[in-house]
């Protein structure tokens, strides 16, 4: 499980990452100024920050340049282009401008961490495993051949645990954004994924909006 | 062809003075050599004259029967005499010639008369008729050495000249290309300056034209680097408008956006679905405070205030009733001073915005307050303006903070938290109703001691 560390001074933002990371699965650590993010540092070993730019006592540029080795996301208000350099030229992994959608940031995350391959190889739940790498899913030891639409659907599932998608979302996480089939082929997948995998109670229809896989 | 100014300069100047040299030369050189001929005319003259009457003299002592050979014996010996001297004779009688001591055909000018003709060498020749018109005798005056000597006189003249236009047409070209340097230097100052570098300047040396064409072009140089700095002030200070602006509408669009998913998306139970919706409600409040406050300014801005004769007291005394629990919360206390030492003081002005005015100041009073603060509101009349103050013994801030405490969206914390509430809007809109009545507002602060805001106004006269 990623260990991330998120630096930001306004403390709902703080909160809201917080509670959406943990709830697909990372491990967080909050802190509210420049200062206490080196300090954490300094104690901790951490496989990213989100690091909000305009922070007390010391920038987030400022805390960038202390802290070296860490990938970083920069979560800022400002959309200036000159930011944005400023941000990934001192090595940023990763640039986000506020107001921004949780399910953004936390496939921001995702890719970060696959790209500096902290990200999780293996999941595992129930009698399920599901190895992220050569995308195989076994259930009670069995290999269970999942076709790679019903595949990519319960990775955008796992990946996103926890929160609910809607149907549109679905599709654009799982199977790109210019897919444009009948949006009901999700019901027909997320019906065969319950059937294959045994995940009726798993992966709960909410009302009026999609799917949601409480692990 | 393209030439430069200098260039032009020279070429002009050195004809000229080359013309006027060179004819001055010449002038004076054939005034001389007229001079020389005319005294050896002159010369000529008078010796012909001595030699016709020394001549005539002893002719007429000589014997009549050998008068025509004695002439000739007589002429022969002046001849003899004169050749020394560089001189010639022609003795004639009616055409014929008796004698003759030049070299060579004479071509001899009527008697009497005078000319300059060529035997052998240039001679001034001059004829005389002697005795009573029987003989003629031309007087030839050898002037080769004269024309030898113009000569040689020319010949040193002229390389005189050459040298002294050689020398000229250095020193000239030397001494233009110096007197236009300054110029060469404008002329790559500006080219500096057109690209963009507005830190140079040209050099100022002695006090002629140029000096003072480099004084003015540094003014110049200097007034348009002052604009560009306060152009580029201005730009960067309205980027940090957008930016903080930006900062300020976009952090809890954030908070409002992220609960909102977080509510429809995340299994929440009763006690955190109320939780984050408190929070959408609260940086919803936020948003509305900090419209309503751009919204105030903006009309401040676009509105003529309206006037009118305001006590200053209930206003203040309101003031502090509306603020007293939320500085009762933070252990701050807020108290109006006693004014009756003074007066009444009476503002003219608009009663609505003095008193968003009040507020915002004993506003910002109290978050600049620790637990046990105090702030202080004061109205008085000074100089016969009406002063409001507010005193607090807060933080206190920088002469830096003073100096942007008024911009919009200006936080004495950089990081812009709102541990302290605002959004830096409330100064700004203080500034904006301070100057639509023409008042003044400043600030005395001291870092850890606090801070006094004395704003002057206009006092409103008194019918009585």
């Amino acid at each position: 499980m990623a260990s991330i560390l998120i630096v930001e001074d306004e403390k709902p933002i703080n909160q809201l990452i917080a509670k959406n990371l943990t709830l697909v699965g990372y491990d967080c650590t909050q802190v509210y100024d420049g200062r206490a993010a080196i300090d954490a540092c300094a104690t901790e070993q951490f496989d990213l920050i989100i690091l909000d730019v305009m922070l007390p006592e010391l920038s987030g540029f400022e805390v960038m340049e202390q802290v070296s080795g860490i990938p970083v996301i920069f979560v800022t208000a400002k959309n200036g282009l000159s930011d944005r350099l400023n941000g990934l030229r001192l090595g940023a992994d990763d640039y986000i401008v506020k107001p921004f959608e949780m399910l953004e940031l936390i496939a921001r995350v995702e890719a970060v961490l696959r790209r500096t391959s902290a990200g999780e190889e293996i999941i595992t739940f129930d009698d399920i495993k599901v190895d992220i790498r050569s995308k195989r899913v076994c259930k009670a030891g069995e290999l269970v051949s999942l076709t790679p639409k019903e595949y990519s659907l319960l990775e955008a599932l796992i990946r996103n645990r926890n929160l609910a998608l809607s149907r549109e979302k679905l599709i654009s996480l799982a199977w790109s954004y210019d897919y444009d089939g009948d949006i009901r082929t999700v019901d027909v997948h997320i019906q065969q994924l319950r059937n294959k995998l045994g995940l009726k109670e798993r992966i709960k229809t909410v009302y009026k909006l999609g799917y949601r896989l409480e692990i | 062809m393209k030439m430069k100014f200098w260039q032009k300069a020279y070429i002009l100047i050195l004809l000229l003075f080359l013309l006027c040299l060179n004819t001055g030369i010449a002038a004076l050189l054939l005034f001389t050599y007229d001079r020389q001929i005319s005294s050896e005319e002159r010369t000529a003259q008078i010796e012909l004259l001595l030699l016709a009457e020394s001549f005539e003299r002893e002719y007429n002592a000589l014997d009549e029967s050998v008068k025509g050979e004695s002439a000739l014996i007589l002429m022969e010996g002046y001849g003899d005499y004169y050749s020394t001297y560089d001189s010639s004779l022609l003795f004639t009688e009616g055409g014929e010639i008796l004698y003759s001591s030049f070299n060579g055909e004479v071509n001899r000018p009527a008697a009497g008369n005078m000319a300059i003709r060529t035997v052998g060498t240039r001679h001034i020749l001059v004829s005389y008729d002697l005795c009573g018109g029987r003989y003629t005798l031309t007087y030839g005056k050898n002037i080769d050495s004269i024309d030898q000597a113009f000569k040689s006189m020319l010949t040193a003249l002229l390389l005189t000249d050459l040298a002294v236009s050689l020398i000229l047409a250095i020193a000239l070209f030397l001494l233009l290309r110096r007197l236009v340097q300054p110029l060469e230097k404008l002329k790559k100052t500006t080219e500096i300056i057109a690209a963009g570098n507005y830190d140079c300047t040209v050099e100022q040396k002695g006090h002629d034209e140029f000096a003072a064409l480099a004084e003015s072009f540094n003014a110049m140089v200097g007034q348009i680097r002052t604009q560009m700095q306060s152009l580029e002030l201005s730009a960067e200070q309205n980027q940090m408008l957008v930016d903080n602006m930006a900062h300020e509408l976009r952090t809890p669009m954030t908070s409002i956006r992220g609960y909102a998913e977080y509510i429809m998306e995340a299994p929440l139970n009763e006690q955190e679905k109320i939780e984050a919706a408190e929070t959408i409600l609260g940086e919803s409040e936020r948003l509305q405070r900090i419209s309503e406050k751009l919204l105030d300014s903006a009309f401040i801005r676009n509105n003529e205030i309206n006037r009118t004769s305001v006590t200053a007291e209930p206003i203040l005394r309101s003031v502090c009733e509306k603020l007293r629990a939320k500085a009762a919360e933070k252990g701050v206390s807020i108290d109006l001073l006693d004014p009756s030492a003074n007066g009444a003081v009476v503002i003219s002005g608009d009663e609505v915005l003095l008193d968003l005015l009040v507020y915002n100041l004993a506003d910002n009073a109290i978050k600049a307050c620790s637990e046990g603060g105090s702030v202080l509101l004061v109205s008085q009349v000074l100089d016969a303006s009406a002063i409001l103050m507010v005193i607090d013994n807060g933080k206190g801030m920088t002469d830096e903070q003073i100096k942007h405490i008024t911009e919009p969206f200006y936080r004495t914390d950089k990081s812009r938290s709102r541990a302290d509430g605002g959004a830096g809007l409330g100064l700004s809109l203080c500034r904006r109703i301070v100057d639509a009545h023409g008042g003044q507002m400043s600030f005395q602060s001291e870092v850890g001691k606090g801070t006094t805001v004395t704003v002057r106004l206009e006092e409103a006269r008194i019918m009585n």
